[in-house]
């Protein structure tokens, strides 16, 4: 499988840190929205840099059979869960400032994006309640759209248990949101 | 029964729930800091820092052995 991270790998390696400039570029989206999704917002910024700096230090061990991108994913998610572990309780989620929701939507009137944007943030919270195997399988697959097999990597899971595990994920969070007061049309 | 982009069956609740998951993934979080930046202005100072860091842990290391001599010459027998 080609890599198109492979030439800047080693010519980071070789000690050109504008090619790992490009390679955080490249990665720091979505670097920063799984972290973002797995521990939340308020620490997603320190997550992914501080995934970025062990992974710049460690380049060293990264193995070229598999894509830079999938181990650099496997140190961000490795990191938001330790930092979520590292937490007392799960503080939950406050719903920001609603008036300034969907400002780019005009089809939408005030009212109708106001409800959206307060769906989004209950959806999202709820994401956060789940346990934390299943919120990541979840948030890699349903809000990424990885592959099977770049979430078995990014997990450190067997091929053969990520689809088990995103099934229990998807039926914990409909539990969930079943038993949440907001009706949210789920069909038994 | 419906199916996922991998082929796999979904019942009518599971394919609910990715409707409303398709939302939440079009409202992706967003960093508020240039990222690159920061990782870039960390990996600059931590480079130059390195070689000291590593001489003083060769002198700690040093030291350590050397007391470690001293004391076990000096230790009863």
């Amino acid at each position: 499988m080609h890599d198109p991270d492979r030439a800047l790998v080693e010519r980071t390696l070789a000690g050109d840190l504008v090619a790992f400039e490009t390679l955080v570029e490249r990665h720091q989206g979505v670097a920063y929205r799984i972290a973002a999704r797995i521990a939340g917002p308020d620490e997603a910024e320190d997550i992914a840099q501080d995934a970025f700096l062990r992974a710049f230090h460690r380049l060293s061990r990264f193995r070229a059979e598999g894509s830079f991108r999938a181990w650099l994913l496997q140190i961000v998610h490795n990191t938001a869960l330790n930092v979520r572990a590292g937490r007392r309780s799960e503080p939950h989620e406050e719903v920001e400032s609603l008036v300034e929701a969907g400002v780019d939507e005009p089809e939408r009137t005030p009212a109708e994006r106001l409800e959206d944007r307060e769906r989004r943030e209950r959806l999202d919270s709820k994401v956060r309640m789940l346990q934390p195997a299943h919120r990541a399988v979840l948030v890699l697959r349903d809000l990424e759209g990885m592959s099977y097999e770049e979430i078995a990597t990014v997990t450190e899971t067997p091929l053969g248990s990520v689809k088990g595990r995103l099934h229990r994920a998807r039926r914990e969070l409909i539990q969930i949101l079943r038993e949440n007061t907001y009706d949210w049309g789920l069909p038994k | 029964m419906n199916r996922d982009t991998e082929g796999d069956a979904l019942s009518p609740a599971e394919l609910r729930l990715l409707h409303h998951l398709q939302v939440l993934r079009a409202d992706a979080p967003e960093p508020t800091v240039e990222l690159s930046a920061a990782v870039l202005g960390s990996v600059r100072w931590q480079r130059e820092l390195r070689p000291y860091l590593v001489a003083s842990g060769g002198l700690a290391a040093g030291l350590a052995a050397a007391a470690a001599v001293v004391l076990g010459a000096g230790a009863p027998r």
